[in-house]
């Protein structure tokens, strides 16, 4: 079965020992999965996808809606975050 | 009005202090803190001067919103000519100090000459004392201020001191307040201890009443603190803290690690924000004890820490100071990395250990650990032995040999004393100086140039030396604030770094943190400043006054003897690919952005600034 890696950072992850370099699920992936269609799997509210990485690349959000995704791939997601 | 409009002026060599009131034509230019201590420098200190000679002086200076209620209003500057760059010093810092400098009535502090013997400075409003300060001379920031407040018998004194390295000519010696906030970067805190001066005490009952329209500037600030309030982001530093940039930073493949030869760590997990909340085994609690706030700030960005008391750095040990059993500062992110990925270490306490000896004794984080670091390729090369460390086993990710090195740098000590002297004069040293990771001679900061492109700009033309401070580019490069750009493409990003310096310029000027940049912008800034101080402000103007305060900092670099060829990088960021991840096989193309910043700048290419660049901006 086809799946995904999905990392969730920041204040998207439950504090725990295992998620200090974010929360890592293994996602089962669908037919047409999108990185829209395994935020709302997730439960991720769009407002909390300021980043969106796949592979740790940066994806525009006008392509988030239209890419797909493939066997392997890690997605990461990140609320807004700055620092210094 | 805001400003006090009084600068008090003391001079160690005659031991005289004198009130003189603030210049209101360079306020109305340089607006305050950065721009205007720049102002006084330009005019008053050859650019060529010595650093630490009598004739150097250092400008403690606070802006017109310094100890105002506007968010994040408690910032100060030391201003000064660096010993570790050559070049402009100007390092900014939070806490409690500068408000109360504007609360014991002074927008500025100026040391001139050199006191004959080790004083401390005691300010209570008008009162201005030298006081003799053998009792502290060779202690600790953290011995010095319990002896200062136990001295004066007085809770609310706020304290700006040195440690031991900067009595001693340490490179990059800093100016701890408040016992962990720190004016940083540069070797200010060496200029300090060059002039026998161990701190500076302050006392201000006065507040801060001289806001020209009281009502409109309650409604500015209020607006501005529900937008910094509603903003996303910097609910995100109020909750991690800064250190929340590592494991962003380590994703997108820009963490630099062992001194620049990786830009991923593949253990920087362990020393993130994340684990830092995480409680640990040996007592239950987390390495975070609580967020922490400077003056008026509605952010809350800081943090308190603590060491496993199981921990090697404490555990036994009576030679210690009895904050290290209990909590400090930190970690930030730039220290966190420095002491940890760039030395390849990865022990969250040993990190924490160290960081809070930079707090003890006043030493940039920055600098200390990118000079350990250096010294670890070094090593590794074989270049360096340990008949040379003292015996130390100075490899890449040993804990111990890092936390040896930082003990021996805070007393000065031993191969303490050759680190001292920054990375870049001890690869010199070696043979090695393009294994320095320097600009001007200042350590870089924790973004891989090579992967984010602009902040190798940034880097190459700071005018204090590397930093990231000055422009963060970052903020849109990787995290898409105030929106996203490509931080592997070369294009637009000269323009992009030069809004974010001018911007920051005002925000450093102002009094203000740079981190409510974020949030609010020029205009929030203006409405601010505009209720508060005489004259008419507007963003507009404030944009100006922002590259003014840029190329003036600029104009004393060019006057000092520095020139478009120090406007690089080093080698390796030049010519060694990135190994891995997303930007595999990158390098920083400099020459393709730094032509195009010239040009919008207004300066030739030798790094001059156009005649009719000074003539626009009234330089």
């Amino acid at each position: 079965m086809s799946e995904i890696t999905l990392k969730l950072f920041a204040s998207l992850a439950k504090v725990a020992p295992e998620n200090i370099g974010g929360e890592i699920k293994k996602l089962p992936l669908q037919t047409g999965d999108t990185i829209l269609s395994i935020a709302e799997r997730a439960n991720l509210s769009h407002k909390n996808l300021h980043l969106v990485i796949l592979n740790g690349i940066y994806v525009d959000k006008d392509k988030r809606a239209v890419t797909q995704l493939c066997d392997g791939d890690t997605l990461s997601f990140w609320p807004p975050v700055v620092g210094g | 009005m805001s400003w006090t409009k009084k600068v008090l002026r003391i001079n160690l060599t005659d031991r005289t202090s004198a009130e003189e009131p603030l210049n209101m034509e360079w306020a109305e230019q340089y607006l305050g803190q950065r721009g205007l201590a720049t102002r006084y420098l330009t005019d008053e200190v050859d650019p060529k001067v010595d650093p630490l000679s009598p004739d150097n002086k250092l400008y403690m200076v606070t802006g017109p919103l310094t100890g105002t209620m506007a968010s994040t209003g408690g910032r100060y500057s030391c201003v000064t000519k660096s010993p570790l760059t050559n070049a402009l010093a100007c390092s900014n810092s939070g806490g409690f100090f500068g408000n109360e400098m504007k609360c014991a009535g002074w927008d500025m502090i100026i040391l001139e000459g050199k006191a004959s013997s080790p004083v401390y400075i005691s300010i209570v409003n008008e009162k201005c004392e030298i006081l003799p300060a053998d009792d502290i001379w060779g202690k600790s920031v953290w011995e010095a201020d319990e002896w200062l407040h136990t001295k004066h018998q007085d809770p609310q004194l706020r304290i700006a001191a040195i440690g031991l390295p900067g009595e001693k000519g340490n490179l990059y010696s800093a100016i701890v307040n408040d016992l962990h906030r720190a004016a940083g970067r540069s070797g200010v805190g060496t200029v300090m201890g060059s002039k026998n001066v161990k701190a500076v005490t302050l006392r201000g009952s006065k507040g801060v009443g001289n806001i020209k329209d009281p009502k409109r500037f309650f409604e500015a600030t209020n607006k501005a603190k529900k937008i910094i309030a509603e903003n996303e982001m910097v609910g995100g530093l109020s909750a991690l803290g800064t250190n929340v940039m590592m494991n962003h930073m380590n994703e997108v493949g820009a963490l630099p690690a062992r001194n620049w030869q990786d830009s991923i760590f593949e253990n920087a997990p362990k020393l993130s924000s994340e684990a830092m909340a995480v409680p640990r085994a040996s007592d239950g609690k987390p390495n975070l004890t609580r967020n922490a706030g400077c003056f008026a700030c509605t952010i809350s960005c800081g943090r308190i820490s603590t060491i496993d008391p199981e921990h090697f750095s404490i555990k036994n040990r009576e030679d210690i100071h009895k904050y290290f059993k209990g909590n400090s500062g930190g970690n930030e992110y730039e220290a966190a990395w420095a002491l940890g990925c760039d030395t390849g270490v990865d022990d969250l306490d040993a990190v924490t250990y160290a960081n809070f000896v930079c707090n003890e004794q006043a030493l940039d984080p920055i600098s200390a650990g990118a000079t350990i670091a250096a010294a670890m390729e070094l090593f590794e090369l074989g270049i360096l032995t340990k008949e040379d460390t003292g015996g130390i086993d100075l490899r890449f990710g040993n804990a111990e040999a890092m936390v040896e090195c930082i003990e021996l740098i805070a007393k000065h000590e031993g191969f303490g004393q050759q680190l001292a002297q920054s990375s870049l004069r001890f690869c010199e040293k070696y043979g090695r100086p393009d294994l320095a990771i320097v600009v001007k001679g200042q350590e870089f900061p924790a973004y891989d140039a090579r992967a984010v492109k602009g902040m190798g700009l940034g880097y190459a033309t700071s005018n204090r030396g590397a930093c990231h401070v000055r422009g963060y580019t970052n903020g849109s490069e990787t995290a898409g604030v105030p929106f996203k750009t490509d931080p592997l493409a070369t294009e637009g990003k000269a323009e992009l770094l030069m809004a974010f310096q001018d911007t920051t310029s005002v925000f450093d000027s102002a009094g203000i943190c740079t981190f409510s940049s974020f949030a609010q912008g020029l205009e929030e800034v203006a409405e601010q400043i505009d209720a508060a101080c005489e004259g008419e402000w507007t963003a507009e103007r404030l944009g100006q006054l922002g590259e003014r305060v840029w190329n003036l900092e600029r104009e004393f670099n060019n006057n000092a003897g520095f020139t478009a060829a120090d406007d690089t990088l080093p080698p390796r960021l030049l010519s060694e690919p990135i190994k891995a991840g997303p930007a595999k096989g990158h390098v920083c193309e400099l020459d393709k952005m730094l032509p195009e910043y010239y040009e919008i700048r207004g300066w030739n290419q030798d790094g001059t600034l156009k005649d009719e660049t000074k003539q626009r901006l009234g330089l």
